[in-house]
């Protein structure tokens, strides 16, 4: 069979999609370097902003629970700060992200209405653009352990790019599905930011999970981000040993959500270029 | 499908619900509102009986084969369906019903500079842009300088395209396209972009990859740019395909489903309406002369020489003209204006002149007198600055249309039409 022979039919099979997909993942670092060059086009400080949201979050938090509200970090020896800013490292990838995945397709109609390529390049190239603020932020992180003297876990080290890896897969899962949705309800749109404001104080970046329950525990980690923060907090800050059995099911959640938007996305692919 | 066909459609449809169509539509124009109120009740009743489902299709059960190194233009009026015939073809959008297949590497161009961004450079573009037409980076690297030349924007590859002229980024897009190098080419009507001599320069280059055994669809409702590609013509009306065959014989079955319908001709009537007119003499002295050249063999050929005095102390800059040509019966044909043709009148100095030529090369009108209606408008403010109905009269006399006596089935006008025209101004 010829490889370049196109067949357009009313059903396209995942198997062609996929191949197709593979074929040009040049496109797909085309669209993340475009992201990334004019994400900070025109702004003063640029990537900086990468570090500054995470930073400014942390000092508030600081404020807010540990000098008013006296929220631990759940180890005596370690800095509130710190460990505030290593669970806020991860958490402003993912509510940044899951934004930006989120609006992908409809700010990419332009694109989307006059020329083809899987369109599934557009939300996974958002998701991974932000993954260059993420490198940022985490320098950081190691500026601030070198001003608290306090040197990361090595586990923690380790475990640092399989939990981004983690958090990337929350973004895409939670992302695509959304992405598609706005396609046709542009609600989405107004009621996603809030979604992902409100999803921060159930998952325990600013607060330790022992200050839940520990029977119902298990339910934060059905969030994705709840299993990543808890890890990272757990091992980088060494405050204890991680919580192998309750990551499993932050793992099997953020695959399942990611299998359910991928579904969804495929279902309404078609449509995408007739109703955005 | 036979060895040499490169292109295979076989009973390909595109259906929509209507309800999403009237959704979709953010800017209603009175007709629809007028529509909408009319089908509301019909579907109040539809949705109670539990059935609201009514199919639109846009197109229906088209079947066709393309040999290799053809190069077929495809035509219709709006609503034809040549539009979503194109989207189904480069897969913009999902046919509901039937199959297409393509043997070969395709590249198709619904407007060039698909991608392109303000802030990034124009190296930057070219990458992004050449890698979303389907080139690989190593191509891209590989043809990078021929596409700069082409261009002819080399002292400013590295300044972002907000900075560009219209002209330039337009120039940058085109050359990116023209190097795509592609088996099947499907493009849309793109070459009615840029200034006279880019304009040529694109159609030759058109012309060359036409020739090198490239197989070209070209879907397109201006007919003398299919013309000068094509070599079969393919006609779409509502849809379905009404003709395919040898150009001639496709563009005549063009022309003669172009006679107005009625809905045509409340257009045409509406689109001559709506101004009066007004000459602000202080400002501004305007006179047109038309000249046409008739033969028996071909359609005429049209010049319309507008002159602009600009009586004011200030220059007069950011003009819209526009000639309209009028029937006798009042209806409004065709528009020549320079905003259409993307074309940038320079100012006209204080207390200067400024000459404007416009050139239709094939002016397709039907035997009959015409009048000429001119309007002037400053983009800046919107300011009507001339409208002046008949400011010059014509008549067209009989001619051949591709060797044959052009038949209009009684009917004694042409369409509102879209003609392939040229701009030029020289200022003094």
């Amino acid at each position: 069979m010829d490889p370049s022979k196109t067949v357009i039919s009313p059903k396209q099979t995942v198997a062609f999609e996929l191949k197709e997909f593979i074929q040009r993942k040049e496109l797909l670092y085309f669209f993340t370097w475009r992201n990334f060059k004019i994400r900070y086009k025109q702004t003063l400080i640029g990537a900086g902003w990468a570090v500054f949201r995470p930073f400014i979050l942390m000092v508030v938090f600081t404020l807010a629970f540990n000098r008013v509200a006296s929220v631990e970090s759940g180890s005596s020896d370690i800095p509130y700060p710190l460990f505030a800013y290593a669970g806020l490292m991860y958490w402003s990838y993912f509510s940044q992200t899951v934004n930006q995945v989120g609006d992908s397709l409809v700010s990419y109609q332009g694109v989307i209405q006059k020329i083809y390529f899987p369109r599934l390049m557009i939300p996974v190239s958002t998701a991974l653009t932000g993954i260059i603020d993420f490198f940022f932020a985490i320098l950081v992180y190691f500026g601030l352990s070198i001003f608290y003297g306090v040197s990361p876990g090595l586990l923690g080290v380790v475990l640092l790019i399989p939990m981004l890896l983690l958090s990337l897969i929350a973004v895409l899962g939670i992302g695509i599905f959304t992405a598609s949705l706005n396609v046709k309800y542009r609600d989405v749109r107004q009621a996603l930011p809030f979604f992902i404001q409100a999803l921060l104080f159930l998952t325990p970046v600013v607060y330790p999970v022992e200050l839940v329950p520990s029977n119902i525990q298990w339910i934060l980690f059905l969030n994705p981000m709840t299993g990543v923060v808890d890890t990272i907090q757990a091992s980088l800050l060494d405050i204890r040993d991680v919580q192998w059995s309750m990551l499993a099911i932050s793992v099997a959640s953020s695959l399942i959500i990611l299998i359910i938007g991928l579904a969804y996305f495929k279902a309404k692919e078609r449509e995408i270029a007739d109703i955005i | 499908m036979s060895k040499q066909d490169i292109i295979l459609v076989e009973g390909l449809s595109k259906s929509y619900r209507i309800s999403h169509q009237l959704e979709k539509d953010t800017h209603p124009t009175i007709k629809d509102s007028i529509v909408r109120a009319a089908r509301k009740p019909l579907q109040i009743l539809g949705a109670a009986g539990g059935t609201s489902k009514e199919t639109f299709f846009a197109l229906d059960d088209v079947s066709f084969s393309v040999k290799k190194g053809e190069v077929v233009g495809i035509m219709g009026r709006n609503g034809s369906g040549k539009s979503t015939l194109f989207k189904l073809l480069s897969r913009i959008a999902q046919p509901s019903g039937g199959r297409a297949e393509l043997r070969g590497r395709t590249a198709s161009l619904l407007e060039v500079g698909t991608g392109f961004h303000p802030e990034l450079t124009g190296r930057e573009n070219i990458y992004f842009n050449g890698s979303i037409l389907g080139m690989s980076k190593k191509e891209i690297d590989n043809k990078f300088d021929d596409i700069v030349s082409f261009s002819e924007v080399e002292k400013f590859l590295d300044t972002p395209i907000k900075f560009y002229s219209s002209g330039m980024k337009v120039r940058l897009a085109f050359s990116v396209a023209a190097h795509l190098d592609p088996e099947i080419l499907i493009i849309d009507e793109v070459l009615a972009v840029g200034d006279v001599k880019f304009k040529q320069k694109s159609l030759k280059r058109m012309k060359e990859i036409a020739k090198s055994g490239t197989t070209v669809l070209f879907v397109s409702h201006i007919i003398s740019q299919i013309e000068k590609i094509c070599t079969r013509g393919i006609v779409l009306e509502k849809g379905s395909l009404v003709f395919d065959g040898k150009l001639d014989d496709a563009i005549d079955k063009y022309i003669e489903l172009n006679v107005l319908d009625e809905e045509g001709e409340d257009l045409a009537r509406q689109n001559n309406e709506g101004f009066r007119e007004s000459i602000n003499q202080k400002e501004i002295e305007v006179s047109l002369k038309s000249h046409i050249t008739q033969g028996v063999k071909k359609p005429p050929h049209g010049q319309f020489t507008i002159n602009i005095v600009n009586k004011s102390d200030d220059p007069l800059d950011s003009l819209w003209v526009g000639a309209m040509i009028v029937d006798s019966k009042n209806r409004n044909l065709i528009n020549l204006t320079n905003a259409d043709m993307d074309y940038e009148l320079s100012a006209v100095k204080p207390h200067g002149s400024s000459t404007i030529d416009i050139k239709c090369p094939q002016l397709r009108l039907a035997p009959g007198k015409y009048s000429v209606t001119l309007g002037i408008r400053r983009e800046t403010d919107g300011k009507m600055l001339y409208r002046v109905d008949n400011v010059d009269s014509f008549e067209i006399k009989g001619y051949e249309s591709n060797g044959r006596k052009l038949k209009l089935k009684g009917k004694d006008y042409m369409p509102p039409l879209v003609i392939d025209y040229n701009y030029e101004d020289t200022s003094h």
